[in-house]
């Protein structure tokens, strides 16, 4: 069974008289335990692609099935509680809570799934080991590096047990080090834990380490490319 | 809920800078409008107290033809004096009184004229009621002058140029209709809250006066009453009236209603003041809020990609922008109910305006005095401020588009 699926979906915006596809007929099935890339140039749609799988923008038509879920048909607070439950984000600018400190962030999510302190605090623990930041789990955004905070936001990420996570841009703001550091991480809860991640980027180290690689251009899948890794 | 409260509050302090000139904004808004109430309502209760003792007393009685024309031969029936005091003494609330002998004239000196309301008292019985003899700027009270002294208020001394020792002609009718005339000696000058009253009342002994209108028996025109407490006026004006004839007890709010008026005024004023303070306060947290949520758009579109619901982020702005207020508010009462309570005991001296304030009444030391419900009241506005000025920014917040808002720069 295919976590994400796509059928024939368009998303197009008017700008005066013209008429822009962002997305133009996209249909396409991500499975459970793929690392998967969608590249391209700038304004290719790639982001808005995400966006709408990810449920944060409504196509112009077609359909987006989660995990057996058709989302274009949730509204609102039930679309919200669906990302919440199912979904799990990584942005560009990491988008930490700042007032927060690493372990609290990460342990955000769960809080509003309603998860007990219990697990919420035997999770938080695991993540944050997992990426390597077990003595930093008292530090407030402000007080890590931008590839320390940005493997905060992939444990938050995973904290709600998702089905799938969204990466947009994710090391468009580390340096080579962090960016690497960050990439092993997800590679090996890849491997390991069979964790489902789509990527959006244009950054070749990480579409080097992707098992597919779905290229986009003018809102269309121009190359859609499976590697063995 | 927990959480939610915590990242509100934290937010709360993550600028500093700007919640502290909320906070400062809140304190200062909250202590000035209630100091300027006490203020406002301190002058005003002096105001009201002055003319209260140094004039109109609590309740006085006049003949009933006397409050149709207050005439000389309109005095209170000689034969019902007897029954009237023995009803006054036997009213337990009645403290002191006075009884006075009233006539119009005019006073005289070489720098002109003036028309006068005379009274004749009893100077003893007249300390015990009225504080003219406390309000004294120059001279003194009755114990100089054998012969034919007289008091005067401050603006007759201004307009007749006159001091204490120089004479004042007075001439005024006597019981036959007659002109009389007499020289009397300043031997006082007194300063009441009401410079109108200051320009055409003046006092000298029921003797002189007495004598003056050639009267046979006592012509007694008005009894002037304190009571034990202002707000048993009504009543024991009421209970007087019904034990005695020809004559009327009025209570101090039908003699001068302009008094009671000005309670009401006041009251109004004030929370006019409170209203316009805690609107001008809105609109400060309306704006640092707003600043606030425009700040942190990408966080909040985060908040709301993850899975945080639009009533989480609608109740995290709105209690982020009610904690603002909700801490400065304590601090803002706390502030102007010492301030309040000290200058209430001590007074502020306002000397340098002392002609001004006199003028309108009032004695340059002013104490402040506050009616403690404009602290509830000032309270329920800022509350309901608060709840009003969160509602906008939090609106705000729910319009961001998630995908949009978490890409801003």
């Amino acid at each position: 069974m295919s976590v994400i699926k796509t059928e024939n979906l368009v998303k197009t915006y008017t700008q005066g008289d013209y008429t822009i596809h962002a997305v133009d007929d996209v249909s396409l099935e991500i499975q459970k335990g793929e690392f998967t890339v969608i590249c391209g140039p700038s304004g290719s749609g790639k982001t808005t692609l995400l966006n709408i799988i990810g449920g944060l923008d409504e196509p112009t038509s077609g359909k987006v099935t989660i995990h057996g879920q058709e989302i274009t048909q949730l509204k609102g607070n039930q679309l919200i509680d669906f990302r919440l439950q199912n979904i799990g984000f990584v942005f560009q600018a990491y988008n930490l809570i700042p007032v927060l400190t690493a372990k609290e962030n990460v342990g955000f999510v769960m809080l509003l799934q309603g998860r007990p302190e219990a697990e919420r605090n035997a999770r938080t623990e695991e993540l944050l080991k997992a990426v390597g930041l077990e003595k930093e789990m008292k530090k407030k955004p402000t007080q890590m590096s931008g590839g320390q905070q940005q493997r905060v936001a992939v444990a938050r990420a995973l904290a709600s047990r998702p089905q799938f996570i969204l990466a947009d841009e994710p090391t468009a703001n580390l340096d080579s080090a962090s960016t690497e550091n960050l990439l092993d991480i997800m590679a090996k809860m890849n491997e390991e834990e069979g964790i489902t991640f789509v990527f959006s980027t244009h950054d070749q180290r990480v579409i080097d380490r992707a098992k597919r690689v779905i290229t986009v251009e003018d809102g269309k899948i121009l190359k859609d490319e499976h590697f063995k890794k | 809920m927990k959480t939610i409260i915590k990242i509100a509050w934290r937010n709360v302090w993550r600028n500093r800078l700007r919640s502290g000139v909320v906070f400062g904004s809140v304190v200062i808004g909250i202590w000035a409008g209630l100091f300027v109430v006490a203020m406002s309502q301190g002058m005003l209760a002096q105001q009201k107290r002055g003319m209260l003792e140094s004039q109109i007393s609590n309740i006085q009685i006049h003949a009933d033809s006397y409050l149709a024309d207050p005439k000389l031969e309109n005095c209170i029936p000689p034969n019902e004096l007897a029954n009237i005091e023995t009803v006054i003494a036997s009213a337990p609330e009645v403290k002191h009184f006075v009884k006075r002998s009233i006539t119009m004239g005019t006073g005289t000196t070489a720098s002109g004229f003036s028309n006068l309301k005379i009274m004749g008292i009893d100077p003893e019985k007249e300390k015990e009621t009225t504080t003219i003899s406390e309000r004294l700027l120059s001279g003194s009270y009755f114990t100089t002058f054998k012969n034919k002294p007289v008091l005067i208020g401050r603006e007759l001394a201004d307009e007749l140029n006159l001091e204490v020792g120089k004479s004042l002609n007075l001439s005024f009718q006597n019981i036959n209709g007659e002109f009389v005339q007499a020289g009397f000696k300043v031997e006082g000058i007194f300063a009441t809250p009401s410079l109108q009253y200051d320009k055409s009342n003046l006092f000298i002994l029921q003797s002189d006066f007495m004598e003056l209108v050639e009267a046979d028996a006592e012509m007694i025109h008005e009894y002037a009453i304190v009571i034990d407490d202002l707000e048993k006026s009504t009543a024991v004006s009421e209970s007087i009236n019904q034990k005695i004839n020809g004559a009327k007890a009025q209570d101090w709010a039908e003699i001068a209603p302009d008094i009671s008026y000005m309670d009401e005024a006041s009251e109004l004023g004030q929370n006019i003041i409170l209203v316009i303070i805690v609107f001008a306060l809105a609109f400060g947290i309306v704006n640092t809020m707003l600043m606030a949520v425009l700040e942190r758009k990408r966080e909040l579109g985060m908040l709301l990609c993850i899975g945080m619901n639009k009533t989480s982020v609608f109740l995290m702005i709105m209690i982020e922008t009610i904690c603002l207020s909700v801490i400065a508010a304590p601090i803002g009462l706390m502030l102007a109910w010492g301030t309040i309570t000290y200058f209430g005991i001590v007074g502020i001296n306002l000397e340098s305006v002392g002609d001004a304030l006199y003028k309108a009444g009032i004695d340059s030391m002013v104490f402040t005095a506050i009616d403690p419900w404009a602290y509830v009241t000032i309270t329920i506005f800022i509350l309901i401020a608060s709840i009003i000025a969160a509602i906008v920014p939090a609106r705000k917040a729910l319009k961001y588009n998630p995908a949009e808002a978490v890409r801003a720069v």
